[in-house]
């Protein structure tokens, strides 16, 4: 074993690749690092300009505004920083805001907003842990696998190492084994520097690790078998056929799935949800103020007994249609709710076929950036918009000022907790498919040390 | 001579096509080509048609509002829809990552949402399969499949030397082998050219943009095709020349384009959107508060405004002065809006700005802005757009402020009405992309960088040629 380690670290070329896939490891969790910083202080920076401009407003020292006038002219940031792990893969923190403001008017037209990032940036895709594992990993797998054993014979040797060999079968795994301990480490040495830097915990780091030694074994495993299997395959021919399975596996497959999934699960109600929350809203402004308060008092019935509502306006009366709104356009909203999250149900049952989805999905439940923490934050804004409304509500319907104690009691917000969710369907794939390799590697070696031995009793 | 390279290329692509690689790497692309193709058509045709009944259900909304004060009109709003362009068919860019609405509203600039790529799984993350993907980056790699052993495998088989030792240059070898690689490529264009015939007829004003196009993919075939015949005159065998490629193709289409942005994005931070709304009303403060009566900004408007009807109370203007406090609040906001969305658009320009002058190192980012800009898919086009809404905003809430400020009486100012014939006067135009002149400037960039690489292809192949010649004693 350590002769091979020798030897494979000798030729420069495996060197040479084995030191840029390490780089761009350390490059990739720089990088995805860096970016969490960033987005870490555009948080800071816009909770400070919120304040100032809370300040500014003045409602914290004055005890006779209106409740109404707060609540419209208040806005809350909501943030939504990065997790622990969120270095690992960058996800759909690419396109989302990690932060928004908030205000008592309806949610569901404040819900949605987009963020301002450069598109084309996104449409590359990050340059994070994640695509370095997924992506070039494999590559450099089979640079080093595919002429294992074609390679020898290639060069003649094949033959020689057959008769020099006792064990052909201890020959073989040991020089497969060295290659996918050299992967693993060029990208697991970076990773657990990382993680003992940025003091994360090691219990994560330690799945995450079997998640991608597993990647690592499928894919070493399956570079060997190709030459060991079809045994008169030319090294470029087992180049050329693993190139085109990790096109498929990494390209075709998570793309096409992707536009399949797009079209199968209707997801397009974003607009609709918009446009419909609009009308209503409007339309309250001209219809008789009993349309917008008999369905609010069946939702609120503690508010019924109030002041009735006679001239053009009163807050209450905006607050409530707003809230109508809301309520409108609920089941679409759940419906749109819905869709996502089978979107992200289909993305993890695609893992259980697809290692290299697998893979990504074990850094997505990690990193914590996909759809499902969109969902999450989301349901966070949504209890703490509720919360904001509970606690407008006396002031606005018993038409009491809002005091400075009122003022120091609004609610804020505070990110849904993140608990490391297991992908157990990512950990069938992994397991599965490097499972699989190895045991296609194992049956091939057994083959032909089956075959050594005929020959070997036929002298 | 032309005769001989001619000769030379036909029987070169009669060895190449009887490659046991090529049959199953041809019939795979072709169909990568026609699933993606069909793919992005659905996406288009179903965002399309989205996008048309939305905005049937906005001009609808718009003309069934009832009569109503002009100020309500302003917060009712009005929304403005991101068309796709026709050649999004075959290069989707970036469109998967832009919002496709924006609510055009009073007081407020708002940012475009529900993006694709906001609701889409980690799948996303993988790519999207479009042809322009399959051009870009899988067509390369299967012409090195095809084409790495064109002149490796021949100096293995010992033909080579043979070849060489009897004829005058090698010149010959090298180019036919060159065309013939590179016909493969034109194949696969094919389709392309089809859908751009297509294009030229039914919308002639995007002949320059599938012709810039065209031109870029062209050649950008020629430049991988020249490198691989290039890479295999220089291994030393054929294994040697494939792993080289690889590498190659690895560095030039999947790691510079992924790394390239990062870095950029990382050089020219960009401002959160929150940040630049804060910032923004930040700046107004400074300037003035049209909701504060004792404001020095709004007073010493009143005071021109009075002095220039020669009046001495707003009671007496002729006009409606609650409307004129509206419009130049309304002047006020915007401008600060648009300043702080300058700057956004500006650091994106840096950023990308960045990634085109690297497009130096990698003929394939090269290909992708020009793909992009000539599609109407990239950052430039968007903003572009975001500015026309902006545009179209500002001109609505202005439109209703003055019907605010002539057609309702200071008097009871909110307890008025306007009949609802009077929005049909409001501008609403619909989103009018640019012409093809406005994607030239990057575009042609970047198809002058493709021209640099062509050029180097050339001379690296004629510097091959010397090479061989030297080796096999001519």
């Amino acid at each position: 074993m350590a002769t091979e380690f020798r030897l494979l670290l000798r030729s420069r070329l495996t060197l040479a690749g084995l030191m840029i896939l390490f780089a761009a490891a350390g490059i990739a969790l720089w990088l995805g690092h860096t970016e969490m910083q960033r987005q870490h202080a555009e948080i800071e920076r816009a909770a400070a300009l919120q304040a100032e401009q809370r300040t500014h407003l003045g409602y914290a020292t004055q005890d006779d505004v209106a409740a109404g006038s707060v609540g419209y002219y208040t806005f809350h940031e909501v943030a939504d920083p990065p997790g622990p792990w969120s270095f690992l893969a960058v996800g759909n923190r690419q396109v989302m805001p990690p932060v928004q403001r908030i205000r008592l008017l309806g949610l569901e037209a404040q819900l949605y907003e987009g963020e301002s990032r450069n598109p084309e940036r996104a449409v590359a895709g990050a340059f994070d842990f994640a695509f370095v594992v997924v992506f070039l990993l494999p590559l450099l797998a089979i640079a080093l696998a595919h002429d294992l054993l074609p390679g020898e014979r290639e060069r003649g040797r094949l033959g020689l190492l057959q008769s020099l060999a006792q064990a052909e079968r201890s020959f073989w795994s040991q020089r497969l084994l060295a290659r996918l301990l050299l992967l693993f480490a060029s990208v697991g040495l970076p990773l657990i520097g990382a993680t003992l830097i940025l003091q994360r915990p090691v219990t994560s780091l330690l799945a995450l690790l079997v998640g991608i030694g597993l990647y690592t074994t499928f894919w070493t495993a399956l570079a060997g078998w190709i030459g060991l299997r079809w045994r008169n395959l030319s090294s470029t021919a087992s180049a050329m056929a693993l190139l085109s399975i990790w096109v498929t596996l990494v390209m075709i497959a998570p793309t096409f799935a992707n536009a399949a999934l797009a079209r199968s699960v209707d997801a397009d109600l974003g607009g609709e949800i918009a446009l419909e929350h609009r009308r209503k809203v409007n339309d309250a402004w001209d219809l008789p103020k009993s349309a917008t308060f008999e369905p609010f008092f069946a939702s609120y019935p503690e508010w019924r007994d109030t002041a009735p509502v006679t001239g053009r306006f009163h807050w209450k009366w905006y607050y409530a249609f707003h809230h109508v709104a809301d309520e409108h356009v609920a089941p679409k909203v759940a419906r749109y709710r819905d869709a996502l999250a089978q979107r992200a149900e289909a993305t993890r049952m695609l893992g259980v076929v697809l290692p290299s989805v697998a893979m990504q999905n074990l850094f997505d439940g990690l990193a914590d950036n996909g759809i499902d923490r969109v969902l999450a934050q989301r349901s966070a804004i949504r209890a703490f918009h509720t919360r904001l409304r509970h606690h407008f509500y006396p002031y606005l319907f018993d038409d009491l000022p809002f005091d400075h104690s009122a003022h120091a009691a609004m609610p804020s917000f505070e990110p849904p907790q993140r608990t490391p969710r297991q992908d157990a369907l990512a950990w069938i794939g992994l397991g599965a498919s490097g499972l699989l390799a190895l045991f296609l590697v194992v049956r091939s070696l057994d083959r032909r040390v089956r075959r050594a031995a005929a020959r070997y009793a036929l002298r | 001579m032309t005769h001989l390279i001619t000769a030379v290329a036909g029987n070169e692509w009669r060895i190449l096509v009887r490659e046991r690689t090529f049959l199953p790497g041809a019939i795979a692309l072709l169909l990568l080509l026609l699933v993606s193709l069909a793919i992005t058509l659905e996406r288009y045709q179903a965002v399309h048609e989205k996008q048309h009944e939305h905005t049937a259900r906005a001009d609808a909304d718009w003309q069934a509002q009832p009569d109503r004060h002009p100020h309500r009109v302003v917060h009712f709003g009005d929304y403005a829809f991101k068309p796709v362009g026709p050649l999004a068919h075959f290069e989707w860019g970036v469109e998967a990552h832009t919002g496709q609405s924006i609510f055009l509203e009073g007081h407020r600039q708002n940012a475009a949402n529900f993006s694709d790529a906001s609701e889409s799984t980690a799948l996303l993350y993988f790519g999207q399969l479009t042809p322009a993907f399959v051009l870009q980056t899988l067509l390369p790699l299967a012409l090195i499949f095809f084409g790495y052993g064109a002149i490796a495998r021949e100096r293995e088989s010992g033909l080579l030397h043979q070849i060489l030792a009897g004829s005058p240059s090698a010149a010959p070898l090298l180019l036919g082998k060159w065309l013939a690689l590179a016909a493969a490529g034109f194949a696969a264009l094919l389709p392309l050219a089809l859908l751009a015939l297509v294009a030229v007829v039914t919308t002639p004003e995007h002949a320059l943009r599938v012709a810039m196009m065209l031109a870029g993919y062209g050649v950008y075939v020629l430049i991988w095709s020249g490198l691989i015949v290039t890479v295999s005159g220089l291994a030393r065998n054929a294994h040697g020349a494939l792993l080289g490629l690889l590498a190659l193709w690895i560095v030039l289409c999947i790691a510079i384009p992924r790394v390239l942005p990062e870095l950029a994005g990382q050089r020219h931070p960009a401002p959160t959107h929150v940040e630049t709304q804060l910032l923004a009303e930040a700046a107004l403060r400074e300037v003035g508060d049209s909701h504060n009566p004792d404001d020095p900004y709004f007073n010493a408007f009143r005071t021109q405004t009075l002095e220039r009807y020669g009046v001495e109370r707003v009671e007496d203007l002729p006009i409606n002065y609650g409307g004129l406090v509206m419009a130049e609040g309304e002047r006020l906001t915007s401008e600060a809006y648009a300043q702080a969305s300058e700057r956004v658009f500006g650091q994106h320009a840096r950023q990308n700005l960045w990634v085109d002058r690297f497009a130096v190192v990698s003929p394939h980012l090269a290909l992708l802005q020009l793909s992009r800009s000539a599609a109407g898919t990239d950052t430039e086009h968007y903003i572009h757009f975001l500015r026309a809404s902006e545009a179209r905003r500002y001109a609505m809430v202005q439109a209703l402020n003055e019907l605010h400020t002539y057609e309702i009486a200071f008097q009871n100012d909110r307890d008025q009405r306007l009949g609802a014939a009077a929005w049909d006067a409001i501008p609403r135009p619909e989103y009018a992309p640019p012409d093809a002149r406005f994607a030239l400037a990057r575009s042609s960039g970047a198809l002058s960088i493709l021209l640099g690489w062509l050029l180097a292809t050339g001379a690296l192949l004629s510097w091959l040629t010397r090479r061989l010649e030297r080796a096999h004693g001519n």
